[in-house]
């Protein structure tokens, strides 16, 4: 203490009395320029105290504090200070008006505070504090508290890129004895609550939340129960996004939280996303990662199509299944361990699924998917099955696969059949591996049990073909985006045999998938062709090749085509007026029409030796050839008996484009008519 | 690449008139040229950066155009340029590079087509060019959160094409092993005619052009 001055005056029935004190240190604090004053009159009591600076250890100083209590009471079993108002100079919150109010009981010795006013944050805060006996119980509540202000206000930065503003409303209660908390009862509530983190991957925006949390203080922990509400705005955590004022969302349960390691548990609870999702489990949350570091999902629920496009949907893209539309429910069970998926299975019932590209649908989807992990043999069988579906609009029947799946491998554990048309698709072997989806590999043995060509075409849109479709795709594997057969693929079609050797798809599911082959047809009818493609008839059979074949986006960009009648061929050699003139404008020659004219009329059909074109295509340019060169150009057909009639192309290069257009008209049902 | 290019000719034009077989070069000033065309049809007029090819002062890579400090290289460029109108020969020795497959045009306009939602974005600076010819996230804080997903699937989207292209212009060419310095010329050119304003990224760090 030093420099203390006392000053006292007493007229009458008043006294007053006033103490300076220059400045009082202890354990590091510092206190300047202390002046009370006191008064009294007939029946009050008034205490001024005014201290110039309140320095503490930490530097930080409090100055120009003036306490007034102006009313002073003491009845019978308190002493409190009615009306009294502070004014005080704090750090970081400057200069405050204070509504105070300190009460004291002698018989029980219970000390109260309260005070009220304190603004900071943009808000206020009201305290009310109260000590007997060792024990004390605060009482906090605030009200608009702007986020941005109170990080500020606590010296805490955010980390780098780092944003958040929104408004903290709320009170906590806590209660202890001496020096240690024992109760906490917080209830909070968040209002248009904004963050963006770096590079905006992880954002929240206006979001309105409360959490409520009551807990004890036991070793060291808080064991108690905590709710979780978010009713309004949106969170973006990449990939996913959530909008909370469409679907709430709640989590409530046990929670005890472990100061000293950083982790929180969650026991028992549950959580419900409305028109989602719902699931109860236990989980580990941790401040450092991986966050959730271990969570067990019970009764997981989950409400297609929002659960499809809210959480499945923005992490599948890319994929086969990045683009359904799903309609259903599906239950699951999921543990998740060192922050990832462990174990995971799903039971759909009555589950709809659709491409929304049209590549895909399955429907009444059921079964029973059993996922682990941990590599090795799983324990148990994954069964799927479906009532019907359809892969580019050809239906598949009702089928059940048997799976084993873990780690980053699908296998069939038995062989299957899906029924495709009147036919089917008999599955013997199929194995997958996806490695975090750049490493994708699989293989399949399988062949295909005659389908009716006709209706195959009819499912695809195309011409009306007759026959069966029958083959073997013996190893198909895939590996790096390109799926490639192991062998030949055998189909009989036409009274012949077409076989696609050097089959190759690169891309399957991206813009443009590659598609490469070469074809070898033997033995075609040309009648059954030709009355498949109402070209105008032609007897006869057909061989041919189409090498280097490549589809891009499954239009042909390259091959070399050349079709011609095998020699010996046992069928015999007819063409109808129709198909000359067809063949002669395919080929650009101006002369057919004369067909029509002259005599040649009367005929309905004509004999021929052979017939042969060809084409090699290469940037949207195919260069026909024939037969033989005749003069400026090259037999197309060569006729035989009488009337002898030659068809001969004359261009040399067509556009496939106008070539196509070309087959397209002269295949309609309306096409040119011989007069 | 120009400089490259150059080399090329004054090594082709002897060598032609010995009539020796020539080895082929990466025509570069021809897959610049096709690059340009490229970006124009996908970008079109609005997406253009300055006309004028020789204000190209932060382009490329500084190494293999044996720049001038100051980024500009006015005698080779015009060299390389008059070369390419002049001579013939340097047509024959640089084969040209053609762009006018079924395949690049489909990829094209399918880039043409996801170009009007991209470019808002390249504008407020939530994607950018990146230093191999593709596209990244740079801060998606200026998208809306309902939208942030659907960037990236377009920028995920725009970089398979982009891919799909460089390797099917390769190849259509009859060189898939051309493919890295297609990319390489494409890589210079997005940037180069990107307009004012884009970000393009260069070492994990992002520039405003």
């Amino acid at each position: 203490m030093a420099g203390a001055v006392i000053g006292i005056t007493d007229a009458a029935a008043n006294a007053e009395l006033g103490i300076h004190i220059g400045q009082l240190s202890r354990n590091g604090w510092t206190v300047e320029d202390i002046q009370l004053d006191y008064s009294t009159s007939a029946d009050t009591l008034a205490v001024a105290l005014r201290i110039g600076a309140i320095q503490s250890p930490a530097g930080q100083a409090i100055t120009d504090v003036a306490l007034d209590c102006t009313e002073l009471r003491a009845d019978d079993n308190s002493l409190r200070c009615h009306d009294p108002s502070a004014r005080v100079d704090l750090p970081r919150l400057g200069p405050q008006r204070l509504d105070l109010m300190l009460r004291y009981q002698p018989a029980s010795q219970t000390v109260g505070i309260s005070i009220d006013g304190l603004e900071l944050a943009g808000g206020g805060l009201a305290m009310e504090a109260e000590w007997h006996q060792g024990d004390w119980r605060a009482f906090v509540q605030g009200e608009g508290l702007r986020l941005d202000g109170l990080t500020e206000l606590l010296g805490r930065q955010l980390p780098a890129g780092w944003q958040a503003s929104g408004e903290l409303n709320g009170t906590v209660t806590l209660a202890g004895r001496d020096r240690v908390p024992r109760r906490l009862i917080a209830a909070l509530k968040t209002k248009a609550v904004t963050f963006n983190g770096p590079t905006g991957l992880r954002a929240g925006e206006a979001l309105d939340g409360s959490l409520e949390w009551r807990a004890r203080r036991q070793t060291g922990n808080w064991v108690g129960q905590a709710e979780l509400d978010l009713t309004a705005g949106q969170l973006y955590i990449d990939p996913i996004f959530t909008d909370f004022g469409a679907r709430p969302l709640s989590l409530a349960g046990d929670a005890v939280v472990r100061p000293a390691q950083g982790i929180v548990e969650l026991l028992g609870f549950q959580l419900q996303q409305h028109g989602v999702l719902e699931a109860a489990g236990n989980a580990r949350l941790t401040r450092e990662p991986p966050y959730l570091a271990r969570a067990q999902l019970r009764d997981l629920k989950a409400e297609l199509p929002a659960a499809y496009t809210t959480y499945a949907q923005p992490l599948l893209r890319g994929t086969a299944a990045g683009d359904l539309v799903t309609a259903g429910q599906l239950s699951a069970r999921a543990e998740i361990r060192n922050g990832a998926l462990a174990e995971l299975r799903v039971t759909p019932k009555a589950l709809d699924m659709r491409d929304d590209k049209g590549r895909f649908a399955l429907s009444r989807i059921t079964g029973d998917i059993a996922w682990s992990r941990e590599d090795g043999e799983p324990t148990r069988r994954s069964v799927i099955a479906w009532q019907d579906g359809s892969i580019y609009g050809i239906k598949l029947g009702s089928s059940r696969l048997t799976l084993a799946l873990n780690g980053d491998n699908a296998r069939l554990t038995a062989p299957a059949a899906i029924p495709i048309l009147d036919g089917a698709l008999v599955i013997d072997e199929l194995a997958v591996r996806d490695s975090t989806g750049t490493d994708r590999s699989g293989r399949l043995d399988a062949r295909l049990e005659p389908v009716s060509m006709q209706l195959l075409t009819q499912a695809l849109g195309w011409p009306r073909f007759n026959g069966r479709l029958a083959g073997e795709l013996p190893s198909l594997s895939y590996e790096d985006g390109i799926a490639t057969l192991g062998g030949a693929f055998r189909v009989s079609a036409f009274g012949g045999a077409i076989r696609a050797n050097d089959v190759s798809l690169s891309n399957p599911l991206a813009n443009l998938p590659e598609f490469s082959a070469d074809i070898t047809v033997e033995g075609l009818d040309l009648d059954t062709l030709t009355g498949t493609f109402e070209f105008g008839r032609i007897t006869g059979s057909l061989d041919g090749r189409i090498e280097d074949l490549r589809l891009l986006g499954w239009q042909p960009a390259a091959f070399r085509a050349w079709f011609q009648n095998p020699t010996d061929d046992p069928r015999p050699h007819r063409i109808s007026q129709r198909a000359v003139e067809n063949l002669a404008s395919l080929g650009g020659a101006g002369g057919a029409a004369a067909l029509s004219r002259g005599f040649l009329r009367f005929f309905e059909d004509f004999g021929y030796r052979d017939l042969g074109l060809g084409c090699v295509l290469r940037e949207d340019v195919c260069v026909m050839r024939g037969l033989a060169d005749k003069g400026q150009g090259y037999y197309i057909v060569r006729g035989s008996g009488v009337p002898r009639v030659d068809v001969i192309g004359y261009v040399n290069t067509v556009s496939w484009p106008t070539l196509v257009e070309q087959i397209r008209s002269a295949t309609a049902a309306g096409g040119p008519v011989v007069r | 690449m120009r400089a490259l290019a150059l080399i090329s000719v004054i090594i082709g034009l002897p060598l032609l008139a010995a009539c020796v077989t020539i080895n082929v070069y990466f025509p570069a000033v021809a897959a610049e040229k096709a690059a340009d065309r490229i970006i124009e049809d996908v970008w079109g007029p609005n997406g253009e950066g300055p006309k004028d090819n020789t204000e190209s002062t932060d382009s490329g890579d500084e190494a293999t155009q044996s720049r001038a400090p100051d980024g500009t290289n006015w005698a080779g460029l015009a060299t390389a340029r008059v070369l390419d109108w002049f001579v013939p020969a340097a047509q024959a020795a640089e084969p040209n590079i053609d762009i006018n497959t079924p395949a690049i045009k489909r990829i094209t306009r399918s880039m043409e087509q996801r170009h009007s939602e991209l470019k808002p974005h390249y504008e407020a600076g939530a994607i950018g060019l990146t230093e191999d010819a593709l596209v990244a996230v740079r801060d998606l804080n200026s998208v809306p959160l309902p939208k942030r997903s659907r960037v990236k699937q377009l920028v995920s989207e725009e970089n398979a094409d982009r891919n799909a292209l460089y390797k099917e212009i390769a190849k259509a060419n009859g060189h898939p092993e051309w493919e890295s310095d297609i990319r390489g010329v494409f890589a210079e050119r997005w940037i180069e005619k990107a307009p004012s304003g884009w970000y393009h990224r260069r070492g994990g760090d992002w520039k405003q052009k």
